[in-house]
């Protein structure tokens, strides 16, 4: 958004330069680049701030010794992270098993999806297209109501408990993920030449052998980038869980939005903090390990 | 086709017989017979569109074909998948995995066919050592330059010891350069390996210099098949003409016979002497072409007497570092000739300047003959009775 907004201000001094003599022309570019890059660097750093400033504020908090949060804090201290209680800690187990379980479903399901949806120019295409990514159309409460009320339907006819469980409300979290990974999948199998997986055939490779060998880890940053997507959807998500979790088992999300609601404590913006860091962690060693190095073949 | 020692059955590598296809209604290639002896380099030449990466495409079994067979020494390989033909191909975009190193892709065939490791490692670093690689085997595709992507599709294709090896375009994405040492660098390695190949070009040069044999390929269908030499100096059709080499072209009418090869034509008044073993009778219309290097520009005057001496005016010169491209218009021919000539050296033409008179003369060895029935060009580039054209194809 910002490299957009800086991008025009660059192009709009070009004109008035365009007169000079070529070698000039060349000096005064240079000049004209500097001065864009440093509006957008200066953009981008706004950008920044405006993302990050209400993490600011938490972490902060969360070492405030002020029972209600005050800002700057009158002292720093650490007991708001020894206080954190132990359901908090199985809420976090409970959101990262099914952001985990989400992301396998969106890969099973979306992988394939995008890759049809890649290749397939046929009549029709644009309709089915839209049709898998329609769930982001949807608003997620109107998909949340929805889902409670299917699975109500399933229990009452089918005498089947999704509600509640880990697996039913995967699969709804899996209906708003999808999408996500459809997204990323496509354009790069789109990108991909068609020529690579003949290329393999040619070789000897059967077609099973060469989607595994070959199409999937030509396509594993995308799928990667999906799949972190998936995941944090499901991670993050209030708005549908909140129909679905019962009294027993709850997320992250959905009990610091009550812990919000009900109790206001600096544990809340403990428990936060902890989870900012850890996610930030985790996705940046996975982004080295899968994205950067290589998977070795022979 | 008279290379019988080219087309004996029992040492061809890969034979194409009556091969079609049709994309719906619209014909890609239509009944192209062709043979490829063992060790053979042919080349399918021919502009975009007359079907010849359709053919390459059918030999490797990408394609199936409508009508016709493949035969793989001898085998008929016609419904055959590609993962069983053991054909190598280099791909115009090479193609090259792009997750796994130059060792690797080298070796995938292999590694496909269950070979160990240590043996596929083996032969990988033996064809990078081949194609003059072998120090960049750990890096990945994305690390090389064009010229070493293309040398390791080429690696890789040779590792697995394939029945042909098909290169389509395999030199079109790189600098012209490049281009001409990798053709060299191929053709060294085909020889090396004496391993049959076909080539899929639109680049006459390509053709030219890295081929046993040419197949000239229009529409679909087969313009001529022969030598490098016979291609482009005894085309068979003003396809073939205009297709490969740059000449001038005058439309004429035979005269008479002299001996057992030689013409007399008449060109707009004018007399040419031609050659022509063929079965062109007098009374009979040809056109009659020559190639710009065949050309001698001399003093106006000079060689009077000779057969093929005409005078004309110097109308262009164009200096092209080694040779000079000299444009004559000859009135008596009605056309404007196209000379090369050195442009250093003991040849060197004299320094006439554009308006001043010349003459130009070639030998009747050096005229290309093309009888014009049934041969004419149907593109409207043919020839108009009696209104000679000059061409730079």
């Amino acid at each position: 958004m910002s490299a957009a907004a800086s991008a025009p201000a660059a192009s709009e001094e070009r004109p008035g330069t365009a007169p000079a003599a070529p070698p000039s022309r060349i000096r005064r570019r240079t000049a004209n680049l500097s001065v864009a890059d440093i509006g957008l660097w200066g953009i981008a750093g706004i950008a920044v701030i405006f993302l990050l400033l209400p993490i600011f504020f938490a972490l902060i908090s969360a070492f405030g010794v002020n029972r209600f949060p005050t800002f700057p804090p009158d002292g720093l201290t650490l007991k708001w992270f020894t206080t954190i209680d132990s359901s908090y800690v199985a809420a976090a187990k409970t959101s990262l098993t099914l952001g985990l379980v989400t992301a396998a479903i969106s890969t099973l399901l979306g992988v394939p999806a995008g890759i049809a949806l890649a290749r397939w120019h046929g009549r029709g295409a644009a309709f089915v297209s839209a049709l898998v990514r329609s769930p982001m159309q949807l608003p997620y409460i109107v998909i949340g109501v929805a889902s409670l009320q299917f699975y109500i339907l399933v229990a009452r006819e089918l005498d089947i408990t999704l509600l509640g469980t880990i697996g039913g409300i995967a699969l709804v979290h899996a209906v708003i993920a999808t999408p996500y990974m459809v997204g990323a999948v496509a354009p790069a199998a789109t990108g991909l030449s068609r020529d690579l997986e003949l290329a393999a055939y040619g070789l000897g490779a059967s077609r099973i052998r060469t989607f595994f060998t070959v199409t999937l880890p030509a396509l594993r940053s995308a799928i990667f980038a999906g799949a972190v997507f998936s995941f944090l959807i499901s991670f993050d998500d209030i708005p549908v869980t909140l129909f679905l979790v019962g009294s027993e088992r709850q997320t992250l999300p959905v009990k610091l939005f009550f812990g919000a609601e009900f109790s206001f404590t600096p544990q809340l913006f403990a428990v936060a903090a902890t989870v900012t860091v850890i996610t930030s962690v985790v996705l940046l060693a996975l982004t080295r390990v899968l994205g950067l190095k290589r998977i070795s073949g022979v | 086709m008279n290379h019988s020692y080219l087309t004996d059955p029992n040492t061809s590598s890969l034979s194409l017989s009556g091969l079609g296809k049709r994309f719906g209604s619209a014909v890609a290639v239509e009944n192209l017979t062709l043979d490829v002896a063992n060790g053979e380099f042919v080349t399918l030449l021919g502009p975009s569109g007359c079907g010849k990466t359709t053919t390459i495409r059918m030999v490797a079994g990408y394609v199936a074909p409508t009508t016709g067979r493949v035969l793989l020494r001898s085998r008929d390989v016609t419904i055959m998948p590609p993962q069983r033909r053991g054909m190598g191909m280099v791909f115009q975009d090479y193609a090259l995995f792009p997750h796994l190193s130059v060792r690797d892709n080298v070796a995938f065939g292999l590694r496909m066919r269950g070979v160990s490791k240590r043996t596929r490692r083996g032969v990988a670093e033996e064809k990078l050592e081949l194609v003059g690689l072998r120090e960049a085997a750990d890096k990945l595709p994305a690390e090389l330059s064009g010229g070493m992507r293309q040398r390791v599709a080429l690696a890789r294709a040779l590792a697995i010891d394939p029945a042909v090896l098909l290169l389509d375009e395999p030199f079109s994405a790189l600098d012209a350069k490049l281009r001409s040492s990798l053709r060299g660098e191929v053709k060294r390695i085909q020889q090396v390996t004496g391993v049959t190949t076909l080539l899929v070009t639109h680049d006459q040069q390509e053709a030219l210099s890295l081929s046993d044999r040419v197949v000239v390929m229009r529409d679909g269908g087969v313009e001529q098949v022969g030598t490098p030499r016979e291609i482009y100096e005894r085309p068979s059709s003003l396809f073939a003409l205009d297709f490969v080499g740059r000449s001038t072209r005058f439309s004429g009418t035979v005269v008479r016979r002299e001996g057992a090869n030689q013409l007399v034509c008449d060109v707009g008044g004018a007399t040419v002497h031609a050659c022509d073993p063929g079965s062109v009778q007098p009374g009979e219309r040809v056109t009659l072409a020559i190639r710009p290097e065949s050309v001698a520009v001399s003093v106006a005057g000079d060689r009077e007497g000779q057969a093929n001496v005409f005078t004309g005016v110097l109308a262009a010169r164009e200096y092209g570092g080694g040779v000079e491209h000299v444009t004559v218009d000859v009135a008596e021919l009605g056309a404007s000739v196209l000379c090369e000539v050195a442009a250093r050296g003991e040849c060197r033409p004299s320094d006439g300047s554009v308006g001043d008179p010349v003459g130009v003369c070639f030998r009747r060895e050096d005229v290309i003959v093309v009888a014009d029935g049934g041969a004419v060009s149907s593109d409207g580039d043919g020839v108009a009775p009696g209104l000679p054209a000059a061409t730079v194809a």
